[in-house]
């Protein structure tokens, strides 16, 4: 398995505020439109300025993204892909 | 003494996280290493792999296993939000990077039952940062830490006052703090096999077999451990690293440079009384462009387990026919150094180490170089300390 770094914005990214947690629903990469179909894992990052909010995601092309959305910053980001 | 000390441990904590990361792992054998596994899921070691095995021959024991780098800041992250949680409960709290010590004494009024509190902390950490973590609870670290070692993973158990006897008595003697496969093996071959057994030998005989250790492990079979739980500052890296005066393509120059850095870092890592498992290598090139890559490994504080690795690294980076103008090494993943303690691997190593450390702290790191970083005597300029480094040592 691998880690294919990327850190390109994503055009669009639709995501659900509740219980004062971030769960990010679908975004675009590219032309894609992508479906999140699980939430695997999130996690931050302190240690950066600004903190960065990292999530884990399957999408409904199989793939597993690694999206990140940085503290005061609307833009998020694909950070990268595992490859199996 | 009641039962005051908890230890929270994750299980197999870097493949636990990528099995989290990534849920195509889950359920399946994986393991987080570079040359030796650093870390293998429970699935792994149903299948004989384990923690320090060479890769290759995991390979051979398990070959559907899935083996990753591994990635120290993601698994810092975790740590952290972990450790957060249980703050919720004490503020007192020793952590390590996948352990945890709590001493909740004179709290039974706040949290009269140790073993609910240690199960509403795993399920809180379950529930919001997905990992599967162990909890033991004693009089003291030792026991709690053992009580933790016995229901591994995802499990809970106290050890009541009063109950540490009945506990510790028929345990196998391999469960003694610092007591090594080797080690344990020479009691064997005499048909000593429990801790009952162990302890009918008297002190003073186990110092004439085994010295400083034989007290240590004489007081741990009497589940016996005063050491306090204390919060303590654990750095999250400490690095050496140094421009050099002159840029160089001389290997042997630059390995004597990068040995030179280990050493100076892995001592201080020893002073700390810290065990690493993760070392990251760097280098510029004078035309600017710098490459870095790093590894995981068993935790460690001897150079020569770190030196192999090192020098690997650095020929895996060095690959331009442009001379080098800076190179650095730095560590992280540090845990607890009171592990084991082989007695006839670790043991002389451990003394041969805190002699030449007590050299160098009495006449400076330079009283003695080795191997090859000797070849920079006439190289680098030197002080009473020292090779002068160029850049301040980090610690942070």
């Amino acid at each position: 398995m691998a880690e294919t770094e990327v850190h390109e914005k994503l055009g669009r990214v639709l995501v659900r505020y509740e219980g004062g947690r971030i769960e990010p629903l679908e975004f675009r990469w590219g032309t894609r439109d992508l479906r999140v179909v699980s939430l695997n894992a999130r996690w931050v990052d302190r240690a950066t300025r600004p903190i960065k909010y990292f999530f884990s995601v399957s999408t409904s092309a199989g793939e597993v993204c690694i999206l990140c959305h940085r503290e005061g910053d609307p833009v998020w980001y694909l950070e990268s892909i595992l490859v199996v | 003494m009641p039962a005051h000390v908890m230890h929270i441990d994750v299980d197999a904590f870097f493949a636990s996280v990528e099995q989290l990361r990534d849920p195509r792992l889950r359920r399946r054998p994986v393991a987080v290493g570079n040359g030796v596994v650093a870390s293998p899921s429970y699935e792994a070691r149903a299948r004989g792999v384990t923690t320090a095995m060479p890769l290759h021959q995991a390979l051979r024991v398990c070959p559907e296993i899935i083996v990753l780098d591994g990635r120290h800041d993601v698994y810092r992250c975790f740590t952290e939000a972990i450790w957060e949680i249980c703050r919720r409960y004490t503020p007192e709290l020793e952590t390590f990077l996948d352990e945890a010590f709590a001493d909740f004494s004179g709290m039974e009024h706040i949290y009269p039952d140790l073993l609910e509190l240690g199960a509403r902390i795993r399920r809180e950490i379950r529930d919001e940062v997905g990992l599967p973590v162990t909890v033991g609870i004693a009089k003291n670290r030792m026991l709690s830490k053992l009580a933790a070692k016995t229901v591994k993973p995802d499990g809970l158990r106290a050890i009541a006052a009063g109950e540490e006897e009945a506990f510790l008595l028929p345990l196998p003697i391999g469960k003694i703090a610092g007591m090594g496969p080797k080690t344990a093996a020479l009691f064997h071959d005499m048909n000593i096999r429990t801790i009952a057994e162990f302890r009918e030998i008297p002190l003073a005989t186990l110092i004439a077999m085994l010295g400083k250790v034989g007290a240590s492990l004489y007081e741990r079979a009497r589940g016996e451990d005063s050491r306090p739980v204390q919060e303590r500052e654990i750095p999250k890296q400490i690095s050496r690293e140094t421009s050099l005066e002159r840029p160089t393509a001389d290997r042997g120059e630059l390995e004597g440079v990068l040995f030179y850095l280990v050493d100076r870092a892995i001592r201080a890592i020893r002073k700390l009384g810290l065990r690493t498992r993760s070392m990251r290598i760097r280098i510029r090139y004078s035309d600017g462009e710098e490459n870095e890559t790093s590894v995981s490994f068993p935790p460690t504080a001897f150079d020569e387990d770190i030196q192999p690795l090192a020098r690997k690294l650095l020929w895996k980076l060095y690959t331009r026919r442009v001379t080098v103008r800076f190179v650095g090494s730095g560590f992280s993943s540090f845990e607890a150094g009171d592990g084991q303690l082989e007695l006839f691997t670790d043991e002389g190593l451990a003394r041969f180490h805190d002699a030449v450390d007590a050299i160098r702290d009495k006449f400076g790191h330079g009283a003695i170089v080795a191997g090859r970083a000797i070849e920079l005597l006439n190289k680098l300029p030197h002080d009473n300390y020292g090779y002068i480094l160029r850049t301040p040592s980090l610690t942070k």
